[in-house]
């Protein structure tokens, strides 16, 4: 985020890491609220798909900032779109498989 | 036992702890969304990205690992029938050059190639005679050039002068040119008795570091193949036939890429002088270092001082691969990079070949052919012409002289637009060197076809046309537009009469 920064670059990668403590443990907490039943699985597809979500923004801003315009906004539109529709789709299918409560 | 009062506090305590977690985890979530944005458009804009510009010395420009894709031969080299050695007349420069002496000592040239008075360029377009057409074209394109050139000074006034800058430096003496027999001349640099290396390996791996110190991004080493040795042109002197000096042994190949954001926005706003001058400058320090080692050195080195062909020499010294705009393709920095070399006697270690299934990415690509604005790159599925001996994709070298001559830049010289558009034109950033880094290893071609279907979707390129000036029917694009430091608007007391056409931020 601060490139050509000593002291700004490493510490913004360091908060950021430690945001995700927070995003996890936040969604831990949703994740009880609705009883999905988290397991190992469920929540490696759920990671999986916040990462490829971040990359893609990432990704296409990356674009963006090297003066990519049309590819940037395309890739964001196109690929963003997918996944918005494929993670509807995994809250869709870890609602549907939630354990009955006793 | 808790009496119903301290479970009622637990549970409001329990309970504003979930919500708290719940919605600090919405806001982290928010926070990233908006960190991997923000982050994502400052890597795009890193200069760290720039290859060449940093990590040099360290020699992390070079960061493809070859050796996986190490082969004996290099695919895009197929050998179909007897290479030969290239003559005098093959060099484009020395044919343009002497066509214009003639001219200039009174000789009109005329659609008759038969005529022409130096008998190695009659040779050259008895060979190729529709190529006539083109060079023929770019005398009276380089008049209406002229003419033109000056009408658009205030937009380019900044570019021009970047460029101009740089060609000075290119023009410098150093290193000098021969003026002797090689035999006298490359020993001119010796210093002293020679220092024994313990081993070619060894010399090897100093020789490559010295090339990352002295500012390449990119350096390998071969044997000199005389197949890639000119014939009838030694510097230094008047008359040469085909013998090749006996201490040319072996060559060090290194090379630069030109300042990415200026070549980009090729034509006008773009130099090759930048990356020339640097690599010039580094085969004169390769050459002094050697000689202070007590090794023979000849430099060849842009614009002009070459006794060998360079692509194929890098190629087998594994920088990378042959492809249909007929420029080096490498790994890091695809085909935007330019070669010096220094041919030396020292012993050293070879590199190989590298495979990178470029042949492939050429097959389906044809970007380059498209943007092409002079129409001199093939548009053929496979490779369709045979240059002495060597299977290639057809290139009318005469063609995109002619474009030269049309083109925006104040010296007529260079247009670059194949080299700004290929999609192996890509920064150093996470995103490209991720691809770079996947596509040669994918022997299924899945991640070729998503990248080309997005560099043919996703991406814009200006037609063919666009890329001429206006004097020549086009509107000045540039695959980028320019850069903010070449915009004489933003600096110089110039009205802006004009719009770009090229890729920009997209806000
Ligand atoms: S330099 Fe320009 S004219 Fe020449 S082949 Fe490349 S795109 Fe075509
Ligand atoms: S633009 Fe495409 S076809 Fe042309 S050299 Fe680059 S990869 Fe090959």
């Amino acid at each position: 985020m601060f490139p050509q920064s000593t002291l700004l670059d490493p510490l913004f990668w360091m908060v950021l890491g430690a945001i995700q403590v927070l995003v996890f443990t936040g969604a831990s907490q949703w994740a009880k609220e609705y009883q999905l039943g988290m397991n190992w699985w469920r929540w490696s597809v759920v990671g999986f798909w916040w990462l490829s979500f971040i990359l893609t923004i990432a990704g296409a801003f990356t674009l963006l900032g090297e003066n990519e315009g049309n590819a940037g906004w395309y890739v964001l539109g196109f690929v963003g779109t997918l996944l918005v529709i494929g993670g509807a789709a995994i809250l869709k299918v870890l609602v549907l498989l939630k354990p009955n409560p006793q | 036992m808790k009496d119903d009062a301290q479970i009622g506090d637990e549970a409001t305590t329990n309970s504003s702890r979930r919500n708290f977690l719940k919605l600090g985890g919405l806001a982290a979530a928010t926070a990233t969304v908006g960190a991997g944005a923000g982050a994502g458009f400052v890597l795009g804009r890193d200069p760290d990205a720039n290859i060449g510009w940093g990590r040099t010395e360290a020699g992390k420009d070079m960061y493809f690992n070859r050796e996986a894709f190490e082969v004996d031969f290099p695919p895009t080299m197929e050998v179909v029938g007897n290479i030969e050695r290239p003559e005098w007349g093959d060099y484009l420069f020395n044919r343009a050059f002497s066509l214009v002496k003639s001219i200039k000592g009174g000789w009109e040239p005329s659609e008759d190639w038969t005529q022409i008075p130096d008998l190695r360029v009659r040779e050259y377009y008895e060979k190729y005679p529709k190529r006539w057409e083109e060079m023929l074209l770019s005398f009276s394109e380089k008049v209406k050039h002229d003419n033109n050139i000056e009408k658009h000074r205030d937009r380019f006034a900044l570019a021009w002068a970047y460029s101009g800058a740089y060609s000075k430096g290119l023009h410098a003496d150093f290193p000098p040119e021969p003026t002797e027999h090689p035999d006298v001349d490359d020993f001119k640099w010796v210093q002293r008795e020679p220092k024994e290396f313990k081993s070619p390996e060894h010399a090897s791996k100093l020789i490559k570091q010295m090339a990352f110190k002295f500012g390449m991004s990119l350096v390998g080493i071969t044997k000199l193949d005389s197949n890639f040795v000119f014939k009838n042109m030694m510097r230094g002197m008047p008359e040469w036939g085909d013998e090749i000096p006996k201490h040319w042994k072996n060559v060090i190949v290194f090379g630069v890429p030109m300042n990415w954001d200026p070549m980009y926005a090729a034509v006008g706003y773009s130099t090759s002088y930048d990356a020339y001058y640097r690599a010039k400058m580094a085969s004169g320090l390769m050459a002094a270092y050697l000689g202070e080692l007590g090794y023979a050195a000849r430099p060849q080195f842009p614009g002009n001082s070459y006794e060998v062909i360079m692509p194929p020499l890098a190629m087998l010294a594994g920088l990378g691969e042959s492809t249909r705009n007929g420029i080096l393709m490498t790994p890091e920095v695809g085909p935007n990079i330019r070669l010096a070399a220094v041919i030396t006697n020292l012993d050293l270690e070879h590199d190989k070949p590298i495979d990178l299934n470029m042949k492939h990415f050429c097959e389906s690509c044809k970007i380059c052919a498209d943007a092409c604005p002079s129409g001199s790159i093939s548009k053929a599925d496979k490779p369709d012409d045979v240059v002495r001996g060597i299977r290639k994709y057809a290139f009318n070298q005469d063609g995109c002289w002619r474009f030269w001559n049309q083109g925006p830049t104040p010296s007529g010289l260079g247009c670059r637009v194949c080299i700004a558009v290929c999609p192996y034109t890509r920064k150093n950033n996470w995103i490209h060197a991720l691809v770079k880094q996947a596509e040669p290893r994918d022997p299924t071609g899945v991640t070729r076809n998503a990248l080309l279907a997005m560099q043919h979707n996703f991406f814009y390129y200006p037609d063919a046309e666009s890329f001429h000036p206006e004097w020549s029917g086009g509107n000045f694009a540039s695959y980028h537009q320019p850069p903010e430091w070449m915009r004489s608007e933003e600096y110089l007391k110039v009205e802006k009469t004009w719009e770009y056409d090229g890729n920009w931020e997209g806000f």
